[in-house]
């Protein structure tokens, strides 16, 4: 019975997101919450697409289905800016409606900052049956959703329990052909192995000159690398003239 | 490779202050401080035959100028372990240096750097650079000396030979003489003819009258030459010292840069570029963040797929 209540949430936070109903005549429309438009510099969303498109999807229905997590080794490593590049650029070029979803609980700065959204309930509250679930527009593309977590109160790992527990994701798949989720670094967050299980395909954010290779292999070593399709070095600004690179 | 080239390109003002800009500063400190001097004399050299004399060492060479044939055997001599102990021996008892291994030091600036040149016909001058004047001074005039000597020594040993062998043909064509005179003599006891009246032609009494007047001159040629050689052999230090004259005497010229000087200051500045250099080894070993990509693909095993510059907020 609750299983069929969470059910008819989902689809009609799907539905609300994708598909909102006219306003009747004579009534002013009730627009959906969308975040501050999103603007990013071409280039780095060029970039972020060069990333998505090195991974290789698998297929599911006839269909690509495109699960992604980002995730790192700890945090300030440009891992939410990558995600939403990676979610807008794939929205951009597929057309299909994209979700981004805030994976870490404990980032210090969370979806509500990022996008400008009004705190306000998110995956946690949902998870923990509290609230309904909230999908936001990613303005100013109609195709881009976020799902932020809101306050993930004292037991964040409990709540990423239940959402990898819950068929969450795979009931987005069949509405969000992409997904991206937002992962908690790989070695500062206890939860962060089990988050991981969340995304089919995962992309490790490295920081040029911040990240340690030997952290980076403890995190290929805790997400197995048959899992990660590749690594993104964020922040690649070498001092090395590029002529002298390319001999070496 | 990429990580050391990085730090110096990312550390660059550092760089160019401690691996450039501080060997620079004490290379040429260390020109300033370490200037040589350069040394120079010249020497006359008169053609031996001038003196009517024939008074050479051997080895003068008829078809080369009397300064080119002293350059030729002031090259050869400069190139003798013996020459060297007789300089360092000179430097030590003129006090120029102190001990042997000082010597050793000027010595060794002295085989790289002493040089003798022909500057026209008679004219040789020899050159030598060294940190101090002094030792310019008696490097120079030592090797002038020490060459002089070889000259005297060698006219002499040659003279002193030639004095033996003239010696030996001397008694020879004494002996020769004295053979014909008795033979003329014996001849004429048996032969006795009146005084007052002339001898007819008599072709035996005139070949022996002849072999006696050649054994004479025979005698008196090697006398002649005898003498010669005498007076060459008591007199070959004065011969050599008008044969040879120092025409411009030793002195020396500050503020060059040496070779002996380039060294030194090259050796310096190595030596402040080290511990620049390992600074920066150092910096580049001690980082362990990831940088290169192919060196995160080799160490974590999968792939690079972006490369993101910093166009990125840091949120996240």
């Amino acid at each position: 019975m609750a299983e069929a209540i969470i059910d008819r949430d989902v689809e009609e936070a799907i539905a609300a997101a994708l598909k909102p109903k006219p306003a009747p005549a004579g009534f002013a429309a009730i627009g959906r919450e969308r975040t501050t438009p999103i603007n990013m510099p071409p280039r780095f969303l060029d970039r972020c697409r060069q990333a998505y498109l090195a991974v290789p999807f698998g297929e599911q229905g006839g269909r690509q289905s495109r699960v992604l997590g980002i995730t790192s080794a700890v945090h300030g490593e440009g891992k939410t800016s990558i995600a939403t590049g990676i979610a807008v650029a794939m929205a951009a070029d597929t057309g299909e409606p994209t979700l981004l979803v805030e994976g870490d609980l404990a980032s210090n700065v969370g979806f509500d900052e990022v996008f400008g959204l009004n705190r306000g309930p998110g995956l946690c509250a949902w998870l923990e049956g509290s609230n309904r679930l909230r999908l936001v527009q990613a303005a100013p593309l109609e195709n881009a959703f976020v799902l932020p977590a809101g306050d993930p109160g004292p037991d964040p790992t409990r709540l990423i329990y239940r959402l990898t527990n819950s068929d969450l994701i795979d009931k987005f798949k069949s509405s969000f052909p992409n997904i991206v989720i937002d992962l908690p670094p790989m070695l500062n967050i206890a939860y962060s192995s089990l988050a991981s299980r969340l995304a089919e395909r995962i992309l490790v954010i490295a920081r040029y000159g911040h990240t340690l290779t030997d952290d980076l292999e403890k995190v290929m070593f805790l997400l197995g690398r048959e899992r990660v399709a590749g690594v993104v070095l964020n922040g690649y600004e070498p001092k090395t003239p590029s002529w002298l690179r390319r001999i070496l | 490779m990429f990580k050391y080239l990085e730090v110096v390109f990312r550390h660059w003002v550092r760089f160019a202050l401690l691996c450039l800009a501080l060997p620079l500063v004490a290379g040429a400190a260390a020109l300033y401080l370490f200037q040589g001097k350069d040394g120079s004399a010249q020497l006359w050299v008169d053609n031996p035959s001038y003196i009517g004399v024939i008074q050479t060492a051997s080895g003068w060479n008829q078809y080369l100028t009397p300064a080119q044939n002293t350059v030729d055997s002031l090259d050869q001599l400069i190139l003798t372990d013996t020459f060297y102990q007789r300089l360092g021996k000179a430097l030590i008892d003129s006090g120029t240096v102190k001990d042997w291994s000082e010597s050793n030091l000027v010595l060794g600036d002295a085989r790289a750097t002493l040089t003798a040149a022909a500057s026209g016909s008679h004219l040789v001058t020899i050159k030598v650079e060294c940190r101090q004047a002094a030792v310019c001074l008696q490097v120079l005039t030592t090797t002038i000396a020490v060459h002089r000597d070889w000259l005297i020594e060698t006219e002499k040993q040659q003279s002193e030979v030639a004095l033996k062998f003239y010696t030996s043909q001397l008694q020879l064509a004494k002996q020769h003489q004295q053979a014909a005179i008795d033979t003329f003599n014996a001849y004429v006891s048996s032969h006795p003819y009146p005084a007052n009246v002339i001898r007819p032609p008599d072709p035996e009494f005139d070949r022996l009258q002849s072999d006696v007047r050649q054994a004479q001159t025979q005698v008196n040629d090697l006398q002649d030459k005898l003498q010669g050689i005498q007076f060459s052999n008591d007199a070959a230090a004065e011969i050599d010292q008008t044969a040879l004259r120092v025409i411009d005497p030793p002195t020396t010229s500050g503020g060059r840069f040496t070779q002996a000087t380039k060294k030194t200051a090259a050796a310096i500045a190595g030596a402040a570029a080290v511990p620049g250099l390992a600074y920066f080894v150092f910096l580049g070993w001690i980082d362990r963040t990831t940088r290169n990509p192919k060196e995160i693909e080799g160490r974590v095993g999968v792939r690079v797929v972006a490369l993101i510059g910093n166009l990125a907020a840091k949120s996240g």
